[in-house]
């Protein structure tokens, strides 16, 4: 299977949509880190809140991360489509790989990818707050190191997460914009099951507040937002060890759906004709 | 082609049934490919030859029935299977290429698939482009996608001949290629079969072409297998055909099919099929009187045979 990431990757390296996503994450890093320095903001939904002058604080000072996430189901199904407009699955299977080794190759290269491109994004933009000399101080206040390490632990596990599901999703369309729509739709989708969520906490949070703990959605609402307790920031709550209760239960959903997706993926991919 | 399965032999299908939604594309088919033949796949369209090919390639999985491919079943673990699907390569219907790389780029992608280091590569490629008749393809800048059909069915089977393969299957190879490269694919795969003893597979409605080279054949019909017969069975149960105009042909005609010969008025000729002798022919008109105005001799071609297969004719 190394050799054939090492073949995934060489396409990568010369594939146009891998360079579109890149130049989106380097003006991002740039134009974010230009923020954060000229309005002294410790995050985007700071600078945003700054800048429009409406509330996004609850969103935390990774917010910048939903980038990747928002990214990624871009690039997955452009780069998979490919692979099915060409027809090129059909050079994997007589070079000796297998269905699973062909779908989990490919999940790993772009994996890997993404996660590169995302951390040479987050590099970039500490080197411009570094020369700018943004107060870490105001960033520090808002986070222990502790939650800082556990933050960008969930980052990756959300777009460990995303990755799955666009990979399952252009897998099972076989196509580039099956593939894309498909898995913005889930994601609609499952903000809209948040978005309930969330008007139900806010009808009456102390009624249902110990209920929307246990929901899937309410957990994946953190993860979004990566702020680890937001109940308790509403309520002005603060329960020693539910943090990390919180993020355990966070990474257990986000695993089930991401193990959901692969082992599905597969499946499918096994159980069907290539064209 | 023989029957039994022995250590010599590259494919071996046996009851191959394969079903999509209500239609069945194979129909029990069952036949063997010896090692290091020429082998050619017949049927009209729709007949079943791209799904065989693409269920021995793994591209498809098959409703029923099993094959071996050099030496391993398609019952054996998955990762021995796919294994064995190294040594072999297949062009089914298009070139499978990527359009927004070049041709250099899309042949190193595969040898680095194939585990080759990528100086090695880079050697092996050009060889290969120069072995399909496409040495400045290696230079090329232009994206596969503005290169000719022609050009990308070369491109393809050098892309397939990566890894020097010990079976090769080809799904009408010769599509879109202009007379010299129909030559030019066809005496590159005599090579490949000659000098490194590659088993090969193809598929063509061309048959005349195939006819060239070909040592062995598979004729399909509506999925099912007509009969799989060597060349030179074909060649002895065949014969010569003669055209002739006669003095009278409606006599001929009469005295020839008294005499067991298959023959037929077409037009002002006489057409006489299957002949061993043609002085038997011509002695048995002279001896009734009738004498001969033209004569024409030619071979019962491929084409012929497959539509006698197709009337019922040639079956055993």
């Amino acid at each position: 299977m190394i050799n054939l990431i090492r073949a995934h990757l060489y396409r990568v390296l010369h594939d146009k949509t891998m360079w579109v996503v890149c130049i989106c994450f380097f003006l991002y890093a740039i134009i974010a880190g230009i923020v954060f320095i000229e309005i002294n903001a410790y995050s985007l939904g700071h600078g945003g809140s700054y800048i429009l002058g409406s509330s996004l604080s609850t969103i935390s000072a990774l917010s910048f991360s939903a980038f990747p996430a928002i990214l990624c189901p871009f690039f997955i199904p452009a780069f998979i489509g490919r692979e099915w407009k060409s027809g090129t699955f059909r050079n994997q299977t007589v070079s000796g790989f297998s269905r699973l080794q062909m779908f989990f190759g490919m999940f790993i290269t772009l994996f890997a990818v993404t996660t590169i491109a995302l951390l040479v994004c987050f590099g970039l933009l500490w080197v411009i707050l570094l020369i700018g000399q943004t107060p870490f101080a105001a960033v520090a206040g808002t986070m222990s190191g502790k939650q800082y390490f556990l933050s960008f632990f969930l980052l990756l596990l959300e777009l460990f997460m995303v990755d799955a599901v666009a990979t399952f999703f252009s897998f099972v369309c076989r196509s580039s914009l099956g593939g894309l729509f498909a898995t913005l739709g889930f994601f609609f989708i499952l903000g809209i099951v948040v978005s309930l969520t969330e008007l139900f906490q806010s009808i009456n949070r102390g009624s249902y507040y110990q209920f929307l703990e246990f929901l899937p959605t309410y957990q994946l609402n953190h993860l979004t937002n990566l702020s680890l307790d937001l109940a308790a920031d509403y309520l002005g709550e603060v329960i020693p060890g539910r943090e990390l209760a919180f993020s355990l239960k966070t990474v257990l959903v986000t695993v089930v759906i991401s193990a959901a997706s692969l082992v599905g993926g597969a499946f499918i991919f096994t159980k069907n004709d290539l064209r | 082609m023989k029957n039994t399965t022995n250590t010599m032999d590259s494919i071996v299908v046996s009851g191959l049934t394969k079903q999509y939604r209500g239609c069945l594309a194979l129909d029990g088919v069952s036949f063997t490919v010896r090692s290091g033949s020429v082998v050619g796949l017949v049927g009209q369209n729709g007949a079943g030859k791209t799904t065989l090919i693409r269920v021995l390639c793994g591209l498809a999985n098959q409703t029923a029935g099993t094959y071996e491919i050099l030496g391993t079943k398609n019952s054996e673990k998955a990762s021995k299977l796919a294994a064995t699907r190294k040594k072999m390569a297949c062009m089914v219907e298009t070139p499978a290429l990527y359009e927004t790389m070049t041709p250099r780029q899309n042949m190193l992608e595969r040898c680095l698939m194939l585990g080759m280091k990528m100086k090695d590569a880079e050697l092996y490629i050009h060889e290969r482009l120069d072995f399909v008749g496409l040495p400045g393809a290696y230079t090329d800048k232009r994206k596969a996608k503005s290169y000719s059909l022609g050009m990308r069915q070369r491109l393809g089977i050098a892309m397939s001949l990566i890894g020097d393969p010990e079976l090769l299957i080809l799904d009408e190879p010769t599509n879109g290629l202009d007379p010299e490269g129909i030559k030019q694919i066809r005496d590159l795969l005599v090579r490949l079969n000659e000098e490194k003893g590659t088993t090969i597979i193809v598929s063509s409605h061309i048959l005349s072409e195939l006819s060239k080279f070909a040592e062995e054949y598979i004729f399909l019909e509506k999925g099912r297998l007509l009969k799989s017969v060597s060349a030179e069975e074909i060649e002895a149960s065949v014969g010569k055909m003669l055209v002739l105009k006669t003095s009278d042909n409606e006599k001929a005609l009469s005295v020839l099919t008294a005499k067991g010969y298959s023959a037929k008025l077409n037009g002002d000729s006489l057409v006489v099929k299957d002949i061993k002798e043609v002085a038997e022919v011509l002695n048995v008109i002279q001896q009734n009187g009738i004498s001969l105005v033209a004569m024409r001799e030619t071979e019962n071609s491929l084409e012929d045979y497959f539509l006698d297969l197709l009337r019922g004719k040639n079956n055993d």
